[in-house]
């Protein structure tokens, strides 16, 4: 029996994927797990492995080509008789990607629902129950359900966008999560898109005000009443723009204008990585609100523990004592009393997330990576130790897994190793927020002993927290931040290491 | 301006074109001495005598094929169908011959003639007086069809298809034939066939109809603007082939979504066509599922008055479905 492999989708909203390498070629045998191809998408390169041992009879698409997530890539043939491994037909490779992270990754569920449709069960209609009206709401009921029995997707009626909604909003460079549906469920209408428009104009999706351009206010009055379908005709505004020349409908998303480049420069294509980082930086910072928070921590204790247990440890493990671990120990614990940070922005609500996974930011060639410690809440320290290793290393080297760089719940980043005393990063969403350890650094600083202020020098580090303040306020912020302080610093030197 | 009803308009519209063309005559059953069971043509036998006003035996078979021959001939024939119901003897004429003579004689030959037919339900007719059959010949590749709502439009498109050199089929609504009055050009004006008419404008939904919805859309639209603020828009297709894409694709541009309504049943009827027009075509403009609102899928209109009501499209279901589709 075959199995179809298809390009998996590594990560949220990744589209495609560049075949880099297989790793094996047709006629060849391999075991359930051996890795298949090397991919590269904007997020990731990571290895593919095989869902189940057999031949590979055929190789579709070769290396070096971009494909759809979804394309079949090759086939493996079981080699045992039909019949033996139902389920793995039509497994993607890749994860189920969890509930509802974004408004445009549940898009692509419902649009695929059509296929799945059962046009009618068979049943010989009694020419009453054949009334059309009645048809149509039967057909759809079972439509609904038997998508639902599936286990399919959740389809959110509030995440649904009619073509004409993905029409304007695109004309408009709006995000649509900003705007408040009135249809059915929930659903955002065109009506709504047009009077979003009218009211903030076109660019208001964006959180930063859009710099280049002029005042886009008078824009949306032509817009709001498309009257042909031709699109880039441009209607007459009855309210002419008193400044800005006339413009094609308002982009809020317009790259600024870069004039070409001059003898000496030097034109640096760019990495799909570097796309992805750039198209991922880009949505996140327009689309999620964020705020900052800063905390000073004396890590005294902390310096003290760490140089009582190096060497022992090094003997033991081979590695030193990061300060990343101590600091995710210290988030972890902190953050089961302080949920909502720990949780994710829906649009629509908020998911709280029981399991703490807790994403590294990691430098690698030209890039950034985020590699996720999964229940890192339910790791000694030493255990964190290993894993911030383990990962900064195999991303580094390319090796890291799919699921290593999926689910992570709340992010940390060590800004500290290159001297940053203060960092403001962007949120990795749809987590709602993220840390920096700033260096350790020796400072003079006020503090009381007896009763007196005196000044001591003690090894000082900056904590900085970015969240959505859609969903958290300064103060719970503060709270988190305050208990993380805590905890670092009543730090106990005989907290084991695990 | 005078004031007519459908029938007269119709009349009118016979009356003007004989007057006008001697090569145009009437052939059917009882269109002559009695002037047709709806009385369509009242008078026009006293009027051009029976030479150009001809009582045909109860054959469809020979009335689609001798009207054929005469227009071949050189006649301008309109054939009445007493009932759509009863064009089936004479379908063969229809859908083998007279709706090919154009490709297959390389454009030499046409076939100017028109078919009148009264079609529709609501009358308490019953299975062989009530049928809406429009969607066989829509399907019809080479004939006209025409489905007028309005008293100015049947007389003019009448006019116009009988001036056509092709063959035309002409859906007369009974119900509609005395339904209301209305103010209908006494000159030589023709509407052209081939375009639709927006009878009422509006912003948040288009309906499309023709025929006797068309009276019916109007209401429902009122009804709507007056209890729910919703405006529909309403497409009076008139033609539905050559269908007029254009005014279609305008509407749903402008409102988005798109209830099609007709009283012929829906599985595979004409409203599928348009339905699908929109969807191809106007794909990025729609903003609801393009809804179809049609007679139920059973064989024939029933003869019980409360059977014939629940198959009967009318302004109350067309509010309903519109408030679903308004509201989505």
């Amino acid at each position: 029996m075959a199995t179809t492999i298809k390009m998996p989708q590594l990560g949220e909203s990744v589209t495609e994927g560049t075949i880099e390498r297989w790793l094996v070629k047709e006629g060849d045998t391999v075991e359930q797990y051996d890795p298949l191809f090397e991919v590269v998408t904007d997020k990731v390169n990571a290895e593919v492995p095989a869902e189940v041992a057999g031949t590979v009879t055929k190789i579709i698409v070769g290396d070096g080509q971009t494909v759809k997530v979804g394309t079949p890539l090759a086939e493996i043939d079981a080699g045992d008789d039909a019949g033996e491994q139902p389920a793995s037909e039509d497994r993607a490779p890749a994860q189920v990607p969890e509930p509802a992270p974004a408004a445009v990754e549940v898009q692509a569920p419902a649009q695929t629902e059509p296929e799945a449709q059962p046009p009618r069960a068979g049943t010989q209609p009694e020419l009453a129950a054949a009334a059309a009206e009645h048809e149509t709401s039967r057909v759809q009921a079972a439509f609904n359900n038997g998508h639902e029995a599936d286990g399919g997707p959740p389809t959110d009626a509030s995440m649904r966008m009619t073509p004409a909604v993905r029409r304007l909003v695109r004309e408009h460079g709006i995000d649509v999560a900003r705007i408040q549906g009135s249809g059915a469920a929930g659903r955002v209408t065109r009506e709504d898109v047009l009077s979003f428009v009218a009211q903030y104009g076109a660019s208001a999706g964006a959180t930063a005000p859009a710099p280049a351009q002029a005042a886009p206010t008078p824009q949306p009055v032509a817009q709001a009443t498309p009257s042909v379908p031709a699109p880039s005709a441009p209607s007459p505004a009855p309210a002419p723009a008193p400044s800005a020349p006339p413009q094609a409908p308002a982009q809020t998303f317009a790259p600024t204008p870069v004039p070409p480049p001059m003898a000496g420069d030097t034109e640096i294509a760019l990495s799909q990585m570097r796309k992805g980082i750039a198209a991922k930086m880009t949505r996140v910072k327009q689309t999620v609100p964020h705020a900052y928070t800063v905390v000073e921590v004396d890590m005294g204790n902390v310096v003290r523990w760490r140089a009582a247990n190096t060497d022992s440890y090094t003997a033991r493990e081979g590695i030193g004592i990061s300060y990343v671990a101590v600091v995710i120990k210290a988030v972890t614990e902190t953050l089961r009393q302080h949920p909502m940070v720990n949780s994710q922005f829906a649009e629509d609500r908020v998911i709280l997330k029981q399991a703490m996974n807790i994403g590294i930011a990691v430098a690698v060639d030209n890039g950034l990576l985020v590699p996720v410690i999964h229940d890192a809440d339910q790791l000694s320290i030493s255990g964190v130790n290993r894993k911030v290793q383990d990962l900064a290393a195999r991303a580094r080297t390319n090796k890291l897994r799919l699921e290593e760089i999926q689910g992570g719940t709340f992010t940390v980043n060590n800004t500290g190793w290159f001297g940053s005393v203060s960092s403001m990063p962007i949120i990795n969403a749809p987590e709602v927020a993220i840390l920096s350890m700033e260096a350790i650094v020796k400072r003079p600083v006020v503090i009381e002993v007896d009763g007196a202020d005196v000044i001591a020098i003690r090894p000082m580090m900056n904590m900085t927290c970015s969240f959505d303040h859609r969903v958290l306020d300064g103060a719970q912020v503060g709270y988190f931040l305050a208990d993380v302080r805590k905890r670092l610093e009543s730090w106990d030197l005989n907290t084991p290491i695990g | 301006m005078p004031e007519q009803n459908i029938l007269e308009a119709i009349r009118s519209a016979m009356d003007e074109e004989m007057e006008r063309d001697e090569r145009v005559m009437i052939l059917g059953e009882d269109v002559g001495k009695k002037g047709g069971v709806f009385g369509a043509t009242d008078g026009l036998w006293a009027k051009y005598g029976d030479k150009r006003v001809l009582d045909t035996p109860l054959s469809e078979g020979l009335i689609a094929g001798a009207a054929a021959g005469a227009a071949l001939y050189g006649l301008r024939p309109i054939a009445e169908m007493q009932f759509a119901d009863f064009v089936y003897p004479g379908f063969n004429q229809i859908v083998s011959e007279i709706s090919r003579f154009r490709y297959r004689s390389n454009g030499t030959f046409g076939v100017p003639l028109v078919i009148r037919m009264p079609y529709g339900g609501g009358v308490h007719g019953a299975l062989y007086h009530s049928q809406s059959n429009e969607a066989y010949f829509t399907s019809t590749v080479g004939l006209k069809v025409v489905a007028p709502g309005t008293p100015a439009d049947a007389k003019g498109l009448l006019k116009a298809s009988i001036r056509d050199p092709d063959p035309v089929m002409f859906f007369e609504h009974k119900k509609t034939y005395r339904l209301f009055k209305a103010e209908v050009p006494d000159d030589d004006r023709v509407v052209e066939i081939g375009k639709a008419d927006v009878a009422r404008s509006g912003k948040d939904l288009s309906i499309y109809c023709y025929g006797y919805m068309r009276f019916c859309a109007l209401e429902a639209a009122e009804t709507l603007a007056r209890e729910d603020g919703v405006e529909a828009e309403v497409v009076d297709l008139r033609t539905l082939r050559p269908l007029d894409t254009e005014t279609i694709l305008a509407s749903i541009a402008r409102t988005g979504k798109a209830l099609v309504v007709h009283e012929a049943n829906r599985f595979g009827g004409f409203g599928g066509e348009v339905a699908a027009i929109i969807a191809e075509l106007g794909f990025e403009h729609l903003d609801g599922p393009v809804t179809r609102l049609a007679g139920p899928d059973v064989p024939g209109v029933p003869f019980h008055h409360n059977l014939e009501d629940w198959f009967m499209i009318g302004p109350a279901r067309i509010v309903e479905a519109a408030r679903d589709l308004a509201a989505y």
